[in-house]
């Protein structure tokens, strides 16, 4: 399973940057490629792709979302059992650990809990949300607030 | 192909220079499932008879378990693997940490090393590549450095890297490899062999999703296991774990443990919860394991209290996919920076082993060990061989260049200690582990230094149960400690599984009870070796099997994760093939499959005072009933040949 590009693609490179596995190949101005092999489904290339010309792993089109509609994770931390699960699968090293974060320290968010360390970074995959084990994580269209 | 695997393993010809992909046959993980299993099978066909440990033939193997990766708790364990240069024998060593996710989502079940580079190099690994990359300004640099220097030239995901400090350059025979800052697979001298490799480091990182037959049914599983995990009364303080090691340690029976306890132990204080009730128990070995708890009591064990340890603490540590975060990240006193809370391991071999109770020693030489990447039992266990030595008159202030060694003086066992890490002085000589220090001191040195077939123990005394003495002269790898006991069969509860297995012991027994030689005791230590080998192939922690195999459901999520039907008893076999593919490596290798202890360590003579008075261990006769209830010839302990049709068929690979 993976994404495909359709021959309305015109080159712009836009998919191929923000592709986090690097997957997509292709010359500016020319029709681009998606390798099966090396596609994770992530789906940004078609939540970027001005031009209707991604189609998903289910062979419809994916519809492009500007950037401030992105539903990126938030986690409620109260059921967060820091396994890092979340830190691991995020395929663009966007969540850390709070620890290493520069925010103050607070007894009510615990050292070891992850945070979206990189809101700019994250591409909105929700491979977070879907592998935490107990379900913490939501993914919201939101004005991104730590905690 | 089976899910949860990737089927692909990477092979680096450091020799050549060259990384090559091989794919996996689907039998291999038939036979041998993934993680130790894997290595095993590759090792034991790759790795000519009699190879030389530190030359070009040996390989170095790096593997995550078969549930790393899928969903699964507490599975993020990596294993190393090759001939270890310190005993000659099959090496492995597990760590924790972030590397095995790592491996697995770059698309590999593992990452094998044969040759050795013209120059330094590291490995590094992402989605789409993998590649030798120049090591030169690395080489020298101590395993936090190194890290923090590979990290520093990463775009995006952060890398995970595993890497030898100074210790394994300059091949100490019982030097780790390091991941995450400090976290280290220790045993078995590997660090060395990767050193031999001129491999200073891999770095790795992918996002390739593993594949897993029944999703619903492993999350079910695991939000059935979190219940347990998350289950943690507040009333225990560090004083009331002593007081409790101290009433079963003085009473003539002793209660069949559960390890929901330990887990709750681990979950606020980490391993070093253990640090007083081991010396209460008599389960911590003492002054070069000739003292006993009433050498380390009161006052002098006071300075190790958990509680004490936990005061340093900033900031909790879990490593991948485990929810009990039994680590922490810890002040340093006296200056700058932080470390890993150092481990049970650590705090007793270079605590109780030297009675030192000085714990900001502790901390420091912890955090200079973990950057050197050298194995803090056998750092312990040889600085004990040498006060001993030093009081015996066998070593003296000349040899030491000074250092007046004595038992508790944390000044002169931490100046010593730099001298192994630096390989300077008496330090060169003790750098390879006692077993070589004791060959090149000689008179009579051999006496005090305490190993099994050539590596330094664990602080588990044998003389408390006798288990784990068993398991340091019969497992593939000799001195281990991680695999089986008495107490672990008691905690794995294996009998709730299987009916094939040892049933529970009782809920309270006589302790001389520990002492007898009968099947049903070798039965447990045959039970103890095939479970430790699945877990090791799955990829599960040690602490998250002895939560109990009811309530961590590993034999569940195998049968999730891979779409098979197996019975648990299906299981344990395999995990025995995999221990008898290790025994044939060691046969292959003209290794000793019983090693030698040193006396001390089955209690010859006998401890005079303390908990463990009067008390020694038969092996004589335990070990033939354990080969031949592994299946293995009783008089010599060689795998039948049954059991080893399919590594030896000629094949594909």
């Amino acid at each position: 399973m993976a994404y495909t590009i359709l021959e309305s693609c015109t080159g712009c490179t836009l998919c191929a940057r923000k592709c986090p596995v690097e997957a997509i190949s292709g010359v500016r101005k020319e029709l681009h490629h998606i390798d099966a092999a090396i596609c994770i489904d992530c789906g940004v290339c078609g939540r970027v792709c001005a031009f209707h010309a991604i189609l998903n792993p289910k062979g419809r089109e994916a519809q492009r979302l500007r950037p401030e509609e992105w539903q990126k994770p938030s986690w409620s931390i109260q059921e967060c059992v820091a396994c890092n699960i979340c830190v691991d699968i995020c395929p663009t090293g966007s969540i850390g650990l709070w620890r290493n974060s520069s925010y103050p320290q607070d007894k009510d968010y615990p050292s070891d809990a992850p945070y979206l360390a990189y809101p700019e970074t994250c591409i909105a995959c929700a491979f977070c949300a879907r592998d935490c084990p107990t379900g913490c994580i939501s993914m919201q269209k939101q004005e991104l607030t730590v905690g | 192909m089976i899910k949860g695997v990737a089927g692909m393993i990477l092979w680096v010809d450091l020799s050549a220079g060259t990384c090559q992909v091989e794919a996996v046959p689907e039998s291999v993980y038939e036979h041998y499932l993934a993680g130790i299993g894997l290595a095993a099978y590759y090792l034991y066909r790759r790795i000519p008879a009699i190879a030389e440990a530190l030359g070009p033939e040996n390989v170095l193997a790096f593997v995550p378990g078969l549930l790393t990766g899928t969903g699964a708790m507490m599975t993020g364990r990596w294993m190393v693997a090759g001939k270890s240069p310190l005993t000659g024998t099959w090496g492995d060593a597990n760590c924790g940490g972030t590397l095995a996710p790592a491996i697995k989502s770059a698309g590999y079940d593992g990452i094998f090393f044969s040759g050795i580079s013209a120059k330094p190099v590291y490995l590094y690994v992402d989605h789409n590549r993998a590649e030798l990359r120049d090591a030169g300004e690395l080489w020298g640099k101590d395993a936090r450095e190194t890290e923090t220097l590979i990290q520093a030239s990463n775009q995006g995901k952060p890398l995970q890297v595993a890497c030898i400090g100074p210790a394994g350059e300059k091949l100490s025979l019982i030097a780790g490899i390091v991941n995450d800052q400090g976290r280290m697979a220790a045993r078995s001298g590997l660090g060395a062999v990767m050193g031999s490799k001129r491999l200073k480091a891999l770095a790795i990182k992918g996002s390739h999703p593993v594949m897993v037959a029944d999703r619903e049914s492993l999350k079910r599983l695991t939000t059935s296991f979190l219940k347990f995990a998350q289950f943690q009364p507040p009333f225990l303080n560090g004083k009331g774990v002593r007081l409790l090691g101290t009433v079963l340690g003085k009473l003539p029976l002793t209660m069949r443990q559960d390890g929901m306890l330990y887990k709750v132990l681990l979950k606020k204080w980490g391993t070093v919860s253990m640090n007083e009730f081991s010396i209460q128990t008599g389960d911590s070995p003492i002054r070069n394991w000739t003292g006993s708890n009433l050498d380390f009591d009161g006052k002098k064990a006071a300075g190790i209290n958990p509680d004490k340890l936990l005061k340093r603490e900033t900031g909790k540590y879990h490593c991948y996919s485990c929810p009990i975060g039994c680590g922490a990240i810890c002040e340093l006193s006296g200056r700058e920076g932080d470390t890993h809370r150092p481990e049970y391991e650590t705090v007793l071999a270079l605590g109780g082993l030297l009675m030192n109770e000085d714990l900001d020693s502790l901390f420091e030489m912890n955090e200079r060990l973990n950057r050197a990447g050298l194995d803090s039992i056998s750092a312990g266990g040889v600085i004990a061989f040498a006060i001993e030595c030093f009081e015996r008159g066998i070593l003296t202030s000349a040899d030491t260049d000074g250092i007046v060694l004595k038992w508790g003086n944390s000044e002169a066992i931490m100046a010593l200690m730099q001298k192994i890490i630096d390989r300077e002085g008496i330090g060169d000589l003790l750098a390879d582990g006692t077993k070589l220090a004791a060959k090149r001191i000689g008179k009579g040195s051999e006496e005090f230094a305490v190993n099994a077939g050539g590596q330094e123990p664990a602080m588990h005394d044998g003389r408390a149960d006798p288990g784990f003495a068993l398991h340091y002269a019969v497992e593939p790898t000799p001195g281990r400690h991680t695999v089986g006991s008495q107490l672990y069969y008691e905690m794995y509860r294996l009998w709730k599984r299987s009916r094939k297995v040892p049933k529970s012991p009782a809920l309270f027994f006589s302790k001389n009870k520990r002492f007898k030689t009968n099947r049903y005791l070798a039965g447990m230590a045959a039970a103890n070796s095939q479970f430790k080998m699945l877990i090791d192939a799955t990829g599960l922690c040690l602490f998250g099997a002895f939560i109990g195999v009811d309530r961590i459901p590993v034999f569940e999520w195998l049968n999730a994760v891979t779409g098979w039907q197996k019975s648990p008893d299906e299981y344990l076999e395999l995990g025995r093939q995999i221990s008898s593919l290790r025994q044939a490596f060691n046969e292959k290798q003209g290794a000793p499959l019983r090693h030698k202890l040193n006396l001390r360590l089955v209690g010859m003579p006998p401890l005079t005072e303390g908990i463990n008075k009067g008390r020694s261990v038969d092996l004589d006769a335990m070990v033939p009933l354990y080969w031949g209830l592994m299946g293995w010839n009783i008089a010599t302990g060689q795998p039948v040949t049954a059991d080893l049709a399919y590594v030896q068929q000629e094949g594909s690979v």
